[in-house]
């Protein structure tokens, strides 16, 4: 999705400006600016989501949060060229969601072009609910760190994990305030 | 943790941050890379140092029988706190 320009009057803009951002607009244009400085390589984000319904369906869990992480991933990938988004519905997508390992939903890939990061189709980075809140900054951060496909970690860090041989997954938990 | 309250539930979850790696080892709050690389190695058994802490079960959500002795605190989900 390509970037606009400040000040474009397109309807696109407009229609923009009129409608409810995620992400402030202030917040938008800053994130631009990261993004033209500072992303290196294209990064894929794969995300997948419930389909959004207008009936309530007695027995069906509702995820509170599928739409509005869709709408902020489709706004930030607008922010870069270099940021392509491509969304699942988790029940149809059995084979994306087997390759990719995801379990739940929303559920969030970012993966890069790099081999430092992505070894072949796997997956760099894993988010599972809605990146709001205090949580926001480290997921743009992130979206910058698989771009660069740099690894933040000491050399003596990666000469240890070096030695890995078989998979770890690796969970954090956090609560966005 | 909000959106997964099962997620939390199943490990045990009261805090956060919490790192869980390998469904072993449990490290609360934020903690120098060093210890986060030395569980990880732990937790794959791929060898770091001297003999690994967990002889017990490979799963905190498996565990059966007697818990192993370890060093450090063990959770009633079964993670380990080292």
């Amino acid at each position: 999705m390509k970037a606009e320009a400040p000040g474009d009057a397109s309807p696109r803009r407009l229609y923009a400006r009129l409608m409810p951002q995620m992400i402030p607009l202030k917040d938008q244009e800053f994130i631009r600016q990261k993004f033209a400085a500072e992303l290196v390589g294209p990064v894929k984000i794969d995300y997948f989501t419930e389909r959004e319904l207008s009936l309530e369906v007695p027995g069906r869990r509702p995820c509170a949060y599928c739409k509005p992480t869709r709408e902020m991933l489709q706004e930030l990938a607008s922010l870069s060229d270099l940021i392509s988004l491509r969304v699942h519905i988790f029940e149809e997508a059995a084979e994306e969601r087997s390759k990719l390992e995801i379990e739940r939903i929303p559920g969030t890939i970012l993966r890069g072009a790099s081999t430092a990061l992505s070894a072949n189709d796997g997956a760099a980075f894993k988010y599972y609910g809605m990146p709001g809140g205090t949580e926001f900054p480290a997921f743009i951060e992130s979206i910058v760190d698989i771009s660069r496909g740099e690894v933040l970690l000491s050399e003596e860090s990666i000469r240890e994990l070096k030695k890995l041989r078989d998979d770890v997954l690796v969970r954090v938990f956090v609560t966005p305030t | 943790m909000n959106e997964f309250p099962e997620l939390g539930e199943r490990y045990g979850v009261r805090a956060v941050p919490l790192t869980i790696i390998g469904d072993k080892v449990a490290i609360p709050g934020a903690v120098h890379e060093s210890v986060l690389v030395e569980q990880v190695l732990k937790a794959s058994g791929s060898g770091v140092g001297g003999p690994a802490e967990a002889s017990g079960p490979t799963s905190a959500l498996e565990a059966e029988g007697p818990p192993p002795v370890q060093r450090g605190e063990q959770r009633p989900s079964g993670l380990i706190i080292p």
